[in-house]
């Protein structure tokens, strides 16, 4: 018996011409927490709704709790929550009602109370749900996603439209959930949040996962990133290659800055040398490093990389 | 485990709440058809009771159009435009348990309607059907069918307002032909024959059946048909997500 709560072999999924997911492969454990992070029409959301059953696989394989997420809907629904990426509530219910009704068609739930609370929306039970800001409303979203205690949790962007200070309480509640022993496979647009919260991430582009793991074994081979800020009077075209590469050139608060990746040699050593080569040059040349920052590849590096199609 | 069937109850009351709390959704889904019932029956007194048992056993199948087609059409395709449609499909109750659950609430709506033309009839002398069994069937048996129709329309409509709009001509023609005010003698015959193939005709039929006239067998056959139509049409036209975007 497969330990995996999510398996998805091959999957694709075609609206008419246009392929939105082209044959992706990936495995969720049971309760862990999996990220699918990519740009808009990525093939996040298709992906999300073939495995929360909303639409059957066009080919390939998808399992969830071992059992197809389409054909056998009726059996999982009462184990799994679901969150979307746009809130459909009925306004004219306050929160306390909504929630009610959630309880009402739900097998075990939680208490109107704990669901309330986990949220932070307790001092708005008598709120109608029309009256919500946009991030109220996604909390509440969120209560109902997990007023069933489910197995599995999809959260489809959980926190975009919240305030920023209600991010931290939502991703709390998520690792809660998760060392609870709830699988959730989410996505999002901030890296941030993929970052703290994920076991394991895929970016997606143009249907295609184009690559997986953790964060660590995502940014890992990547390179690290050296940058300057150009003194005015300096020649764009007098700075070194590092690496065998020339510089990218950004400008800031009417300042060039010069950026490079570097990637070639072995991991621990490439950053030493192509410090000690711009070291070397800047004296040579009589430049001052301003600014001068050495990091190793973030998530963002990675993820624009691939979504700029580097 | 929950099921299906407690579900729709718990989403049906919802609805029923809903409409009770909104003065507006009281007027169009209750009030008015029972207003122009109540129209309907005051010009045909001066033309004598028989006129008058007519028009309230008419307006008994009559009534299936108003909650279970024009509101549930209107209702179904706000409530999908605002996607709540979809965050109930992604909970725990089943695709039959939330159509079934609104479908449900517009029947008591109906239901609520013909206790009160039932009782009018009583009032002004037509008195109880006879076989009032017949009466409830067929009225549930219509209500399943107009909420199916509803349900397709609802597919093709972009808006909750388009969607009652589109069951206008429907209304229209199934008043004018079906036997509800005007009998199918008075019909030229090709007109007739057509009529009888209408939805509500077989509706009309059997609620008087329920009050002493004759049962043709044409009329559950008819009736039949359109659920099977009518279920096939809600298949093919229904939709979960919205049309805008």
């Amino acid at each position: 018996m497969s330990t995996q709560t999510i398996e998805v072999d091959g999957l694709r999924q075609r609206y008419g011409d246009f392929e939105a997911v082209r044959g992706i492969d990936f495995t969720v454990p049971s309760g862990g927490l999996f990220a699918l992070l990519g740009t808009n029409g990525a093939g996040k959301t298709t992906t999300m709704e073939v495995l929360e059953g909303f639409r059957p696989a066009a080919s390939g394989s998808v399992r969830l709790l071992g059992a197809d997420p389409y054909r056998d809907r009726k059996a999982l629904r009462p184990r799994v929550g679901i969150m979307l990426q746009e809130s459909g509530l009925i306004g004219d219910l306050t929160t306390a009602e909504t929630v009610d009704l959630w309880r009402d068609l739900s097998t075990d739930p939680i208490s109107r109370a704990e669901a309330l609370e986990l949220v932070d929306l307790g001092d708005k039970s008598a709120v109608q749900v029309r009256q919500l800001s946009g991030g109220q409303k996604r909390r509440l979203d969120l209560a109902l996603a997990v007023v069933g205690r489910p197995e599995v949790l999809f959260l489809d962007e959980p926190t975009t439209g919240m305030d920023p200070e209600a991010r931290p309480g939502t991703w709390k509640l998520i690792q809660d959930l998760v060392a609870g022993g709830t699988t959730v496979l989410l996505t999002t647009h901030y890296l941030e949040e993929a970052e703290r919260l994920a076991d394991r991430i895929a970016i997606m582009h143009r249907g295609e996962i184009r690559i997986t793991g953790s964060v660590p074994d995502v940014v890992a081979g990547h390179g690290d990133r050296l940058a300057f800020r150009v003194p005015a009077h300096t020649p764009i075209d007098m700075l070194p290659h590092l690496d065998g590469r020339a510089p990218e050139i950004t400008v800031a608060e009417g300042l060039p800055t010069a950026r490079w990746t570097v990637t070639g040699g072995d991991p621990d050593g490439r950053a030493h040398r192509s410090v000690a080569e711009l070291l070397t040059w800047a004296a040579g040349h009589n430049v001052t490093l301003d600014r001068l920052s050495v990091r190793p590849a973030s998530l963002e590096d990675v993820f624009l990389s691939i979504v700029e199609d580097k | 485990m929950k099921t299906d069937l407690s579900h729709a109850y718990r989403l049906a009351r919802l609805d029923l709440a809903m409409i009770f709390r909104n003065r507006s959704a009281l007027t169009n889904a209750v009030l008015m058809p029972l207003a122009v019932c109540a129209f309907l029956v005051y010009t045909a007194k001066d033309s004598g009771p028989d006129q008058v048992a007519y028009i309230l056993t008419g307006q008994i199948a009559a009534l299936v159009v108003f909650a279970p087609l024009v509101n549930l059409a209107g209702f179904y395709t706000s409530r999908r435009e605002e996607l709540v449609l979809k965050r109930l499909l992604g909970g725990p109750a089943s695709a039959t348990a939330i159509l079934g659950g609104s479908a449900l609430g517009a029947t008591a709506v109906y239901l609520l309607q013909v206790v009160a033309v039932v009782a009018a009839a009583v009032a002004l002398g037509a008195g109880l059907p006879g076989n009032p069994l017949l009466v409830l069937a067929v009225v549930l048996g219509g209500a399943a069918v107009f909420a199916l129709l509803s349900m397709a329309i609802s597919g093709l409509s972009s808006s909750g307002e388009l969607a009652q709009l589109a069951t206008v001509p429907v209304m229209l023609i199934l008043f004018a032909l079906s036997p509800v005010i005007v009998p199918a003698g008075a019909l030229p015959e090709r007109l007739e024959q057509v009529a009888g193939y209408l939805p509500l005709t077989p509706v009309v039929d059997m609620v008087r059946a329920g009050y002493g006239d004759a049962l043709s067998w044409q009329s559950p056959l008819v009736l039949a048909v359109w659920a099977v139509a009518a279920a096939v049409l809600a298949r093919r036209f229904f939709r979960w997500d919205p049309r805008r975007g």
